[in-house]
């Protein structure tokens, strides 16, 4: 057990902290806001996170990156969730690149990852498919062989930031048993979007396919080792979302302490009043369990995940933290709104932006319930026991 | 940043069961569920005496002292597995007043009382609380009074949990009655069997005993005065922290949410279905795991940081509120998994699983209040942990 960042990770946070915290300013995201909807991209901070080498933390070397794991990525990905930048951190890096470079082949690593790294290219996951209750089945997402390659049918929904993607990672159904996962470019023939408006103005699409070719050299997973892939993808979006509502839970916070400390009526600060003390409070002991829940996903990720127990102990970890990510953000969010009073919902302070990240992480693939609902299902199974 | 046990912690969480396993005799636990768990029988005495023979009960305490030096973490593991064993170790005698005792008590008490702690022969209850004293507790009244070498101690105490069963109460008093209130409290050791010392039963809803005590010209001797004369409040205060996390420590509950699961997918209901095959048991257990873990990081990190010496006392009071909380809550809902046999005790005929998930409803009333209320903690964490200006009571 240990509880402290090591230098380099340290090193990683804090280079992070600064780039976005003095770049993400409030001149920057009112531009954005001022944007259509599926264009809030803040393509400036990708290129000076690129600039740093963020993008490429956990890129191989032999790929461009810095060869970190995916825990060094989650400090980003926190500081991401505290500025509210509008980058594609979670869906390229965490999402597509990780699941690349777990999976894929050589030639489809030295073909992609380097492109991420310096910031050149995009890239997302389309997972998640209208009224389903998982988000490892794929099932109205359908792939046929043919030839070497395979023909993709179905919708996709929820795909971020698909519109400003170079590829898509996919899921899709072989047969009731089998599933594969391949690499589909949204150019390419049989392949529409529609963009869909969401709660945080994050763009995002439904992706329709139809007889779309998938070739040969696109294929990143198939037969058992595409459910492992579909798995692990799923395991980093949801550890993504977990660790960015953890900082823009602590961020939303931090700024109600603060202003209910400036805040006077009664010609005191309000915050001197037990009852705002005492809710702040727990908004802190909420973003204390999401952070050390999200800490525990990333860090399990980051570690072998081969044998039986150590794949559930990263699903159960990943479940738990999530449903840490819906409880903490929903109850965080309205707490910070209220203490604010009218200024939390005014435009002009920063805090609106917060609570509407918050309900969209909170929803990102699978709610408080449903996590529940599958661990649950997993306590059925193996017990889940407390060790 | 780690979140696994090393392999000596494991070794020694290994040895730690291992030891309870066989400590806990199905005699002693018998005996224990009649005491409402919280010991003073004959065999709970012994086994008492075998933990000090065998070196298991100040194992946090340096070596010189008969202890085993062991770290913040390695000691909150040790209490995990007592609390998993279900053995009502004094852990507050053994780590916050023991300490206390031990380093700064005249050496009288160093002979005669702290080797006893160690061997398991010696209880000591603890006299803070008052009638009018409970969460300012630094308003306490009880006095202590100087006649020549000696101190006369004159007052009352409540909760003065197993004083019925202590050799000691280890007691506050005031000693400057003009002196801001917290800077007039001086730190004692009374034997009980002290003339004009005397207690009654406090009975209460969880079925535990606990004791009002009373100090009717108790005559002391000098060195019966622990510390430094007025300086009772630094004592008390000293120990908060690992109180706070011996009180919510998670092993209370990890080994009753496994036997919880083991019963829920072994038991049948009458159409033929197992407990577990209901949606809401299942999301109902994954409410109780989610919890659990969230505590068990909590209580290891705040372990961690007492050894690093980056303990932060807003974490302390984040531990204890949402420990307490979450046992009440999900005491609550492992009853419900249960049904209705939650409510019968545990003496009572077909009780089963239900008459623990009963005793701990009872038992857990206190924990929200005690060991610090929860509306102070929070005072703490709004004050400590997110610099918010607090309102005039504190001051």
């Amino acid at each position: 057990m240990k509880f402290s960042l090591d230098e380099s990770q340290a090193q990683v946070r804090e280079l992070a902290n600064k780039i976005l915290q003095e770049q993400v300013t409030e001149e920057r995201l009112r531009d954005l806001d001022a944007r259509d909807p599926g264009q809030r991209f803040d393509r400036d901070i990708w290129s000076q996170l690129a600039a740093a080498g963020l993008l490429g933390i956990a890129i191989d070397e032999t790929y461009g990156g810095m060869g970190f794991d995916f825990f060094a990525l989650s400090l980003l990905l926190e500081e991401v969730g505290r500025s509210v930048a509008a980058v594609p951190a979670a869906t390229t890096l965490a999402g597509a690149a990780s699941v690349i470079q777990k999976y894929g082949s050589d030639a489809q690593k030295q073909r992609l990852l380097p492109a991420v790294a310096v910031g050149d290219s995009v890239l997302t996951v389309a997972l998640s498919e209208a009224m389903s209750s998982s988000n490892i089945t794929p099932l109205t997402t359908n792939a046929v062989a043919d030839g070497a390659g395979y023909k993709l049918n179905g919708v996709k929904h929820y795909v971020p930031y698909a519109e400003h993607a170079d590829w898509i990672v996919v899921s899709a159904a072989v047969n009731a048993q089998e599933n594969i996962l391949v690499l589909l470019d949204p150019k390419q023939t049989g392949v529409s979007l529609t963009s869909i408006n969401t709660t945080n103005a994050e763009p995002q699409s439904i992706l329709h396919m139809q007889d779309v070719v998938i070739a040969a050299d696109n294929i990143l997973a198939v037969s058992q080792q595409a459910g492992e892939a579909i798995q692990y993808a799923v395991n980093c979006m949801l550890s993504a979302y977990c660790t960015i509502q953890t900082g823009a839970t602590d961020a939303a916070t931090r700024m109600t302490a603060k202003y209910t400390g400036e805040r006077k009526q009664f010609n005191v600060p309000i915050a001197s009043f037990q009852a705002v003390a005492q809710r702040a409070a727990d908004a802190y002991i909420d973003v204390e369990c999401l952070r050390l829940c999200s800490q525990q996903a990333a860090c399990l990720l980051s570690e072998s995940n081969d044998s039986l127990s150590e794949q559930r102990a990263i699903n159960d970890a990943i479940s738990i933290a999530k449903v840490w990510a819906g409880d903490a953000g929903h109850r965080v969010s309205y707490t910070a709104q209220h203490l604010h009073g009218g200024t939390g919902v005014d435009r002009e302070y920063p805090l609106w932006r917060y609570c509407l990240l918050l309900r969209q992480m909170e929803f990102a693939m699978g709610c408080t319930q449903q996590h529940l609902n599958d661990l649950g299902d997993r306590i059925a199974e193996y017990s889940v026991a407390m060790a | 940043m780690h979140f696994h046990l090393t392999t000596k912690q494991r070794d020694l969480r290994d040895e730690f069961r291992a030891y309870f396993d066989q400590l806990m005799t199905s005699e002693l636990r018998t005996e224990l569920e009649k005491t409402t768990g919280e010991g003073g029988g004959p065999l709970y005495q012994q086994a008492m005496k075998k933990m000090g023979t065998d070196g298991y009960i100040a194992l946090s305490w340096p070596e010189k002292f008969g202890g085993r030096g062991l770290s913040a973490l390695e000691q909150y593991m040790f209490i995990e597995e007592v609390m998993r064993a279900g053995f009502p170790f004094p852990f507050l005698t053994t780590e916050s007043v023991g300490p206390m005792l031990r380093d700064n008590a005249s050496e009288r008490i160093q002979k005669e009382v702290v080797p006893g702690i160690v061997a398991g022969t010696v209880n000591i209850a603890i006299g803070y609380s008052e009638p009018s004293a409970g969460t300012d507790l630094a308003s306490l009244q009880t006095k202590a009074e100087r006649d020549g070498d000696d101190w006369i101690i004159n007052g009352q105490k409540m909760w003065t949990s197993l004083c019925h069963m202590a050799d000691y109460v280890w007691l506050a008093a005031r000693t400057d009655p003009d002196a801001p209130k917290h800077k007039g409290i001086s730190m004692f050791l009374l034997p009980t069997n002290a003339e004009g010392f005397s207690l009654s039963p406090v009975h209460t809803l969880g079925g535990v005993r606990t004791n009002a005590t009373y100090y009717d010209n108790v005559r002391v001797p000098g060195d019966a005065l622990v510390g430094e004369l007025n300086k009772g409040w630094k004592l008390i205060t000293s120990q908060l922290n690992r109180e706070r996390l011996a009180l919510v420590n998670v092993g209370f509950f990890s080994e009753k949410y496994n036997t919880l699961v083991k019963w829920a997918q072994e038991s049948q209901l009458a159409d033929g279905r197992k407990v577990i095959d209901l949606a809401w048991v299942r999301t109902h257990l994954a409410r109780i795991r989610t919890g659990l873990e969230a505590l068990r990081l909590i209580c290891y990190k705040l372990a961690w940081q007492m050894d690093s010496n980056e303990l932060n006392m807003a974490d302390a009071s984040a531990a204890k509120v949402y420990g307490t909380e979450l046992f009440v809550e999900i005491y609550r809902l492992a009853g419900e998994i249960i049904g209705q046999h939650s409510i019968l005790r545990r003496d009572s005929e077909d009780a089963n699983l239900g008459g623990n998930i009963e005793n701990l409803y009872r038992t857990a009333s206190i924990i929200t209040f005690g060991g610090g209320a929860n509306e102070v903690q929070r005072d703490i964490i709004a004050a400590a942990g997110l610099w918010m200006p607090i309102g005039s009571r504190m001051g």
